[in-house]
């Protein structure tokens, strides 16, 4: 079989129509799956963030709490909404590079200023809210259960966010190590790339 | 480039994408969410495009990246096929057209993009570039995944 004949097989295959309207309303970020999840999330986060706010002097005992302990709870809020605000832009933001294997180390390095973002805003404002809630309850069974729930809550939230990000970083540096032309050699077992660690960085 | 410059231009090379949708996922709703996917990060990278370069050396390489990091959903079972004649009518051609994609789920992502480049009949210095590879290690890689592909389509 002749190169031609891969090239007509290639060229010869029949493709979806897809008219210029639908792509119109592919490209609206408001119809992009994961934009739409983050600002729903944003949307259910920022909420019960106000909800919260608004009732607590009724239903909890933080109306006695002093400044500083209301002002751990809004920065702990305000970090969780910034944090969703900053993984939008993320996911809103061109991908750069001149080549693939460019483009690839460019979005590593974006996942793992990503993942560190996540744990930075995301741990201080667990840390923050955690302080925030064991700070003035009387504690009797009833508040430790409480509080035992919130904190539990607020860290797995906090670990389920960091592995999603931890695990696209591998995943891209698996790709990396798999792409790098500059020893890659084209079978499964050959080893990772020479000028790379295992990490995937140069 | 306005938005109706870049539908209008994409309208014109969205075969491409499409193949690339067929090559990198199996199932049509995948295969349409990626499309949706890639054509997004098209219109976000809009602006990196410039004239002077070839299109499809910058959509291999957004869709290259965009297949990438979207996880599969899970793997299909590629079903093993034999060919033995080249194709004498019409009916055949669509089988073999339909073969060569099937012949090109048992390429790496990494080996289904360097083909397609060479595919869509780019030199091996653009494939090179894009790549990062050297345009005689362009040629190596190349002629291994021929043959891989010529093996797969001759074992029936």
């Amino acid at each position: 079989m002749e190169d031609a004949d891969l090239i007509k097989m290639w060229n010869d295959i029949e493709v979806p129509a897809i008219s210029q309207a639908e792509m119109r309303d592919m490209i609206r970020p408001r119809n992009q799956p994961v934009l739409r999840r983050i600002r729903k999330q944003l949307i259910w986060e920022t909420s019960f963030f106000l909800l919260f706010i608004i009732s607590y002097y009724t239903w909890f005992d933080n109306g006695s709490k002093g400044f500083y302990m209301n002002l751990l709870m809004v920065t702990g809020f305000s970090l969780y909404v910034i944090h969703d605000l900053l993984v939008y832009r993320f996911f809103n933001r061109p991908q750069k590079g001149f080549s693939i294997p460019s483009m690839l180390r460019h979005y590593r390095n974006r996942v793992r200023n990503m993942a560190a973002i996540t744990f930075v805003f995301r741990g201080t404002a667990t840390f923050l809210l955690i302080c925030f809630f064991s700070s003035s309850w009387k504690f009797d069974a009833a508040t430790i259960w409480a509080l035992r729930v919130i904190a539990t809550t607020l860290v797995m939230q906090l670990a389920f966010n960091l592995r999603t990000w931890l695990r696209r970083w591998k995943h891209v540096i698996k790709i990396i190590v798999d792409y790098l032309p500059v020893n890659a050699l084209m079978d499964d077992d050959d080893g990772p790339s020479q000028g790379l660690d295992k990490f995937g960085r140069r | 480039m306005t938005e109706t410059e870049f539908l209008t231009l994409i309208d014109q090379h969205k075969r491409i994408i499409h193949k690339l949708c067929t090559s990198y996922r199996f199932s049509p709703e995948e295969r349409r969410d990626l499309f949706q996917d890639i054509l997004f990060e098209l219109y976000k990278s809009r602006d990196s495009f410039e004239g002077r370069s070839n299109i499809s050396t910058w959509i291999h390489r957004i869709a290259f990246n965009t297949a990438a990091d979207t996880f599969k959903k899970k793997k299909e079972i590629v079903r093993l096929f034999d060919i033995q004649e080249l194709p004498a009518d019409e009916d055949e051609w669509t089988e073999r057209r339909n073969d060569l994609l099937e012949a090109m789920r048992y390429l790496t992502d990494k080996e289904k993009s360097i083909f397609m480049l060479y595919m869509e009949q780019l030199s091996y210095e653009e494939i090179a570039e894009v790549t990062e590879m050297t345009v005689s290690h362009t040629g190596v890689v190349l002629h291994r995944i021929k043959t891989k592909i010529r093996n797969i389509l001759n074992k029936k």
